[in-house]
């Protein structure tokens, strides 16, 4: 009997929490009220959770437009194609590596920071004490996080794009030596702006909002305990980077 | 029971019996399964989230640890709750604020983070930032735990000024015996879900009630058990699995 009802629990479990998840955005969302100290929160966290991702999203952008350009001239020699390579690294970074591996390094490094942080503050009764000052945590804490990470995904994901491509410059021009004309060429005019860039850019403003959305809820639910901190920091990053790859499936397939 | 306006009164007992349970009652953080709770004729039990928003604007709150906002400065730690319920201009947030600092002696410290206070610190910046709002009821839970004891009497002194001079009700959880003696005007202790006794500090160490004589006067031996299940349980060290 206890062993079905706990394997119900099991199975009901996810549906569960996807319901109290979208409870909790609805409250926050509900509390948008675009005050001056709603702006500055917020413009704070842009700086916290955004603006101190950047070093390690321009690194790995940096080395991640190298390897593409390595894997794609090695790849487009053997047709004879290998001029070829900024058009398939603009058009794979763009539309997709950049977008999600910006995603997955967001989730690591900020979803975490989020989550940690907010449990913490659960754990050490600063919730709490908010809730007794008749604070709202929701609109206090979480709100500006979630609009600073909806706000940071797309100019990051714009930096690791840029990144990306230096570095695949540095690689295919410094290294290879191939034509710079060519390049810069092939990239103007085979990369579209609309279709390629803004497709990649609609998908970060969705990544922005899933990661930070999960960040702010596993944050708020965690139990005031380390071992409570530690379970909603890992579930941050292991549903969100399952939750980007699933979304941008979903979301390619709708664009295409 | 009764608190009277205007006076300090304590709620102490030994560890797990459920006294910052009052606590929460009386801030509506919990509702209680039988009876109601009444401030300054509001009935707090019962109260939906907006009344209870509404209601908590009037009470301030020192939680143990002080509970400060670890990444705001002492400042802004005080004037956050000055900001979110009012519209004062800046220069008179400031001036507002710096004037509860300087209430609790630690002008010129509001640009010190939380983590560079000492403990006694921490819990007089939170003083300070639970009156700043000039609320009608403080409550404090275990206030005085893990002072020393300069400390300790120091944040005594200043519950005392900031109870009369602001004219407030204060409500103190705590175990602390010694330091309730010189502070409050009235007691109840608890034992085991239950009201052992009310009255002065003093006339309570006088207590023949055997368990608040054992509470207020520190003995080992006494209707409060050590042990955490009853003799009779059947528990045994030598069977635990009975």
């Amino acid at each position: 009997m206890f062993a079905r009802e706990n394997w119900v629990r099991a199975v009901m479990s996810p549906f569960v929490q996807t319901g109290q998840c979208g409870l909790f955005m609805l409250r926050m969302l509900a509390g948008l009220r675009f005050s001056s100290e709603q702006l500055r929160n917020t413009l704070q966290q842009v700086y916290l959770i955004g603006a101190r991702s950047l070093v390690i999203i321009m690194i790995c952008g940096f080395f991640v437009g190298m390897v593409l350009a390595l894997q794609a001239i090695n790849a487009l020699e053997q047709f004879g194609a290998s001029d070829q390579v900024s058009l398939l690294v603009g058009k794979s970074l763009f539309r997709e590596l950049g977008p999600v591996l910006t995603a997955l390094l967001f989730a690591g490094r900020a979803g975490t920071s989020i989550a940690a942080e907010i449990g913490l503050m659960k754990a050490t009764s600063q919730i709490d004490a908010m809730e007794l000052m008749a604070i709202d945590p929701v609109q206090r804490v979480a709100l500006p996080r979630f609009l600073a990470g909806v706000i940071s995904m797309p100019l990051l994901t714009g930096m690791f794009n840029a990144m990306a491509i230096l570095g695949a410059v540095v690689f295919s021009i410094g290294v290879m030596e191939m034509d710079a004309g060519i390049f810069w060429s092939k990239l103007q005019h085979g990369v579209y702006f609309g279709q390629d860039y803004m497709g990649g850019v609609w998908k970060s403003l969705v990544f922005g909002g899933l990661v930070s959305l999960i960040a702010v809820f596993f944050g708020s639910t965690a139990k005031p305990t380390g071992s409570g901190v530690a379970t909603a920091t890992t579930n941050t990053v292991v549903l969100s980077s399952v939750l980007i790859l699933i979304f941008d499936f979903i979301m390619t397939s709708f664009f295409t | 029971m009764d608190i009277p306006r205007g006076q300090i009164v304590a709620f102490m007992g030994p560890s797990g019996v459920g006294k910052t349970t009052v606590l929460r009652l009386i801030s509506g953080q919990l509702q209680p399964d039988s009876g109601t709770i009444e401030v300054d004729g509001l009935l707090v039990s019962g109260m939906d989230r907006r009344q209870l928003h509404d209601y908590r604007r009037r009470i301030g709150v020192l939680l143990q640890n002080g509970a400060l906002f670890t990444d705001l400065t002492v400042f802004e730690n005080i004037a956050t709750p000055v900001r979110e319920h009012s519209r004062l201009p800046e220069p008179l947030v400031r001036r507002l604020v710096l004037s509860k600092l300087h209430s609790v002696g630690l002008g010129g410290t509001e640009d010190l983070m939380p983590h560079s206070l000492s403990g006694g610190m921490a819990r007089r910046v939170a003083l300070a930032r639970a009156v700043v709002m000039d609320p009608a009821i403080v409550l404090y839970d275990e206030p005085m735990t893990g002072l020393d004891p300069i400390a300790m009497s120091t944040v005594r002194r200043l519950m005392r000024e900031t109870n009369d001079t602001l004219g407030l009700t204060s409500v103190v959880v705590t175990h602390n015996v010694e330091q309730m003696k010189h502070l409050v005007d009235y007691c109840y202790i608890l034992v085991e879900g239950r009201i052992a006794g009310e009255g002065p500090p003093e006339q309570l160490s006088a207590s023949e009630d055997l368990s608040v004589d054992q509470f207020m006067n520190g003995r080992v031996e006494g209707p409060i058990p050590f042990h955490y299940l009853p003799a009779d349980s059947g528990w045994s060290l030598l069977d635990p699995d009975h």
